[in-house]
């Protein structure tokens, strides 16, 4: 009777799924603009985060990164033309998840801005990622002031390129020990990757050194790395996209491979649906605010970064970053260990080569399973940054947010459809 | 002008005993005339809105939620018992709050902690039970369902996959069972020994291994099979289980098996199994006359024949007369109220076995239901359903008997109240304390109170102080149900 | 009392209480419900997991009805 094999079934192409993910080979090997990269990222294209949105629906720090970005790429001269131009229909949207690319917040992808390629050895396919711009008043909050700009230029015109060469050179950097050890540092790899950042920086000195010949330049290059802590979140992000992409279209297959957000609806995509959006609206984050801000001024939530929790990491291995725990407003280092227990009760695997020292070195709970979510009623755990409401301003705070349960219901619902349960 | 309010928790779920207890606190605030904290499924909805406590706000409640509804006689009354209520939902007991890892979410995740568990003990509501009993039996576990509300149609399949997953399911509405010596769910703590028992009722297990435990003997294991195994539908299928695991414990010389009269075809079947045992038996089906039975089975009309005959003590039938006292003029009238539901049967038979006249909302044969008559002796099981809906059972909450009890005590027509007192495991922390805190300055007044403790002296309420508290407060305690009931028929008789 | 492996999705479990029934070995016990009875079960040093429970898909009987035919 095929109706009593069904959970069976389903066990089976999870299994795959699994075996998929662990499989993965996650290699940092190159910048390069993001036109080589995305062929179909002609002019006038803006990739963005989260599932399909339209110009009349997007929120003010999304708005604000659409107009500057058209004027860094040259599509209009001034934000009002810019604005007029997005009005008017003139820019075709898209999410970067269509095509193999993840942003952070804002999320804006566009052909002339260097992208991170990550490339999964396991099954040669490839994820992209823009630059980290930094903290403060950046494009990815909704910046897009002459500074906003200046930055994204020297971006592509001057560290882009030299990451590149440095890359090359390399060989590639091997992500998966790198985020490992990460782990075991205090890092989760979304609210907190100081000790990856720290550790790419190291690993990519001597060959950016040799492949710059300008000293000024390069120290320049070595101060904006150095003070980012937030440079890994992106190298994160496409190093997340690189491992689950293989993981779509597994028949049956009801493990999660993307959770994403455009500031309006929260999205994801489930394996066994190919890449069906299932969206609800946003929630707000809960958290904690910077001095001077407060709820009030909290935009919904936003970015492409949650990919980062797909894959066992940000709020899944809270554990591991118990500071993180304080800093989001989830308590204290006992609450991050039990916030990582209880992803476990939505999950089905345990990352054997991505372990948490606190708890007893556990593997990093992986694999959401969409079946799990709707019988247990708990929705994945985030670790999020939260951005002002207005373009421009920044991060105004940092908290946890949790995956609309709504999401995972209308996934589930469009399972069942699609495996004929009546 | 009173005031009605309702707040809803979205997801938030809390077991029948904290909600009892948090809604027992707030109904009890000043200017509170009443209050229920009660998840939003359609059947609460209803008994809220029969108790004049659902208001629109409490209607968008799903089954996953909870409705939190207070009346009180006014806006501000009604607004402080609600922010009352709050902090106590958001406050849970120091015991939960102190534990530092989370707890298991699933079956599937508590299996992962203990890879060996054997048993599933299941008391979530009645809707949910039987897909968690199913879920534990397809892990391999045996599983016991203390819920009741489980649908006649889930039991049967249930136990016939259990029996062919060599699998025991006690229950539905099981509340009670000892295994090797271990009490579960509302047991008392008894003496290890050589008889075992298999019940179909709760309370008739606890009466039975406790007058076992004054004689001198133990209990090998007493299994609960639910009060519907030895329906003609389910047709005795945990009881098969349990008789064919009794066989082979060696520990077992002796089994004691107890229910309300089955039908003859399932007693016929019952027959044919004890006949093909090494072992000796005793076979209580509350009142049924005149068993067939092979010759290694001995029928016992009463739990304490049941006791007696398994232990082998004497019976004390004499009631002591010598102690009763005849009631006064108008006052006539017994007022039996129970706890457990084979208590109520047990004196039902004992009044009848008399030829008194008696009534019951959980009439045995031959005993008449409450609509048929509205004088006379009545015998009140309220841990019957039509009490137990939307409440807790009076084993968990005795302040189900308060009124009915305060009732009687002033009604002149009453001349002796009957009471179960079921002390052990599961029950409330003094039952005896709480009895005499209702009777107040009754003493010795008219009418004649009369009880027996179900328990033993290891059991964490200890029997003798039960009995000792009783007695103060000028209860005639007897040395059982049976003992009771008989006091009772010799006020009247006398 | 055979539990075939495949209807266990955990650990190992030893071999001490294979094919034995609940007379025949300690009851280990997983109490889904009423804390009462796990903390009773602990003070007799009983092996007992208490499942913090909640109604399966937050109440929705319509998911938990698709819920059983996806998954065991």
């Amino acid at each position: 009777m095929r109706e009593a094999s069904l959970p069976k079934r389903i066990d089976a192409a999870n299994q795959k799924a699994i075996e998929r993910l662990f499989q993965a080979d996650p290699v940092l090997v190159d910048v390069i603009p993001a036109k080589e990269a995305i062929p179909a990222l002609v002019d006038h294209t803006i990739l963005h985060a989260g599932p399909p949105i339209a110009w009349d629906q997007m929120c003010g720090p999304m708005r604000g990164a659409v107009v500057g970005i058209a004027m860094f790429e040259g599509w209009a001269d001034d934000l009002r033309q810019a604005e007029e131009l997005a009005s008017e229909d003139e820019f075709a949207f898209h999410p970067n998840h269509h095509f193999s690319a993840v942003g952070p917040m804002t999320g804006m992808t566009t052909r002339s801005q260097p992208v991170l390629v990550v490339e999964n050895r396991a099954f040669g396919n490839r994820a992209f990622c823009t630059l980290n711009e930094g903290l403060g008043k950046v494009m990815r909050f909704g910046g897009n002031d002459a500074s906003v700009l200046a930055r994204l230029a020297w971006l592509r015109d001057v560290l882009g390129p030299a990451l590149g060469a440095a890359l090359r050179k390399s060989g590639g950097i091997s992500l998966k020990p790198l985020v490992a050890r990460g782990l075991t540092m205090g890092d989760e790899m979304h609210q907190r990757n100081v000790g990856c950042s720290s550790l790419i920086v190291r690993a990519l000195a001597p060959d950016l050194a040799r492949s710059v010949e300008d000293h000024s330049m390069l120290a320049d290059m070595l101060a904006f790395l150095g003070a980012n802590d937030q440079f890994f979140l992106n190298i994160a992000m496409a190093m997340g996209k690189a491992v689950m992409d293989p993981v779509r279209g597994i028949d049956a297959a009801t493990v999660v491979t993307a959770m994403s957000r455009n500031g309006t609806d929260f999205g994801i995509t489930v394996s066994g649906l190919d890449d069906q959006w299932f969206t609800a609206p946003v929630e707000m984050p809960t958290g904690l605010y910077f001095p001077g801000f407060t709820a009030a001024d909290a935009n919904p939530d936003m970015g492409d970064s949650t990919i980062v929790e797909t894959v066992g990491l940000g709020g899944f291995a809270m554990a591991a970053a118990p500071a993180v725990a304080g800093f989001v407003g989830a308590g204290s280092a006992a609450e991050a260990a039990n916030t990582t227990r209880t992803m476990g009760e939505i999950t089905l695997a345990r990352n054997p080569e991505w372990t948490m020292p606190s708890l007893d070195y556990q593997g990093v709970p992986t694999g959401i399973d969409i079946r799990l979510v709707v019988e247990t009623g708990i929705t994945p755990l985030i670790n999020t940054g939260i951005a002002h409401r207005e373009p421009g301003v920044g991060q105004v705070g940092a908290g946890v947010v949790r995956a609309p349960f709504d999401c995972f219901e209308k996934a589930l619902t469009a399972l069942a459809d699609r495996l004929e349960v009546v | 002008m009173n005031c009605c309010v309702n707040q809803v928790r979205r997801g938030l779920f809390l077991d029948s005993v904290v909600l009892m207890q948090v809604s027992r606190t707030v109904a009890a605030l000043p200017g509170v005339e009443d209050a229920a904290l009660m998840m939003g499924t359609p059947a609460n909805q209803e008994i809220l809105e029969n108790s004049g406590l659902l208001v629109p706000d409490g209607e968008s409640a799903g089954g996953g939620d909870l409705i939190v509804a207070i009346r009180a006689e006014d806006e501000t009354a009604a607004t402080a018992a609600m922010d009352q209520a709050v902090l106590l939902l958001d406050h849970p007991a120091a015991v939960r709050a102190a534990s530092a890892a989370v707890q298991p979410r699933t079956l599937r995740s508590a299996l992962r902690v203990d890879p060996n568990a054997n048993l599933a003990l299941i008391s979530v509501p009645g809707d949910f039970a039987a897909a968690e009993a199913r879920k534990a039996l397809r892990a391999g576990l045996h599983v016991m369902i203390f819920s009741d509300n489980v649908s006649l149609d889930d039991e049967i399949a249930l136990k016939l996959e259990a029996r062919q997953r060599e699998l025991l399911v006690m229950g539905p509405d099981c509340g009670t069972a000892i295994l090797g010596g271990i009490p579960l769910a509302f047991a008392n703590h008894v003496p290890v020994g050589d008889i075992g028992i298999i019940g179909a009722s709760g309370t008739g297990i606890q009466e039975v291994s406790c007058l076992i435990a004054q004689a001198g003997a133990g209990i090998s294991h007493a299994i609960g099979v639910g009060g519907r195994d030895l329906s003609d539908e389910v047709g005795g299928i945990s009881t098969l289980t349990a008789l064919e695991w009794l066989e082979s414990d060696p520990k077992t010389r002796h089994i004691v098996l107890l229910s309300k009269p089955p039908s003859a075809a399932v007693v016929e079947r019952i027959s044919a199994e004890l006949d093909h045992s090494r072992k000796s038996f005793t076979v209580c089906f509350l009142g049924a006359e005149d068993l067939p039975l092979p010759a290694n089975a001995v029928a016992a009309r009463t739990l304490r024949a049941a006791a007696a005959s398994a232990s082998g003590f004497q019976e004390d039938t004499s009631g002591g007369t010598g102690l009763a006292r005849p009631l006064a003029g108008e006052r006539k009238w017994v007022r039996g109220f129970f706890s457990g539901g084979s208590l109520a049967a047990e004196a039902q038979v004992i009044f009848l076995d008399q030829g008194i006249r008696v009534t019951s909302n959980a009439p045995i044969q031959g005993a008449h239901a409450l609509s048929e008559v509205t004088a006379g002796h009545t015998l009140l099981d309220l841990g019957d359903d039509q009490y137990t809906r939307g409440r807790p059972h009076p084993m968990i909450d005795p302040a189900v008997r308060d009124d009915p009890l305060r009732q009687a005590l002033h009604d002149p027509t009453v001349g002796a109240v009957l009471l179960d007192i079921v002390i052990g495991y599961g029950a409330s922390e003094d039952p005896a304390a709480h009895v005499a805190r209702i009777l107040g300055h009754h003493g010795n007044r008219d009418p004649v109170v009369i009880a027996s403790v179900t328990g033993t002296e290891e059991d964490p309420q200890v029997l003798s102080r039960q009995v000792s508290i009783l007695d103060s407060a000028g209860v005639w305690v007897r040395p059982s149900n049976a003992a009771a009931a008989e006091a009772a028929l010799a006020c009247i008789v006398a | 009392m055979t539990r075939p492996p495949e209807d266990r999705k955990t650990a190992e479990p030893d071999q001490s209480s294979i094919g034995l029934n609940l007379l025949e070995a300690p009851i280990r016990v997983v109490n889904i419900g009423l804390q009462k009875f796990a903390d009773d079960l602990v003070g007799q040093d009983v092996e007992v997991v208490q499942v913090d429970w909640a109604p399966p898909a937050r109440g929705n009987t319509r998911l938990a009805n698709l819920l059983s035919r996806l998954m065991d």
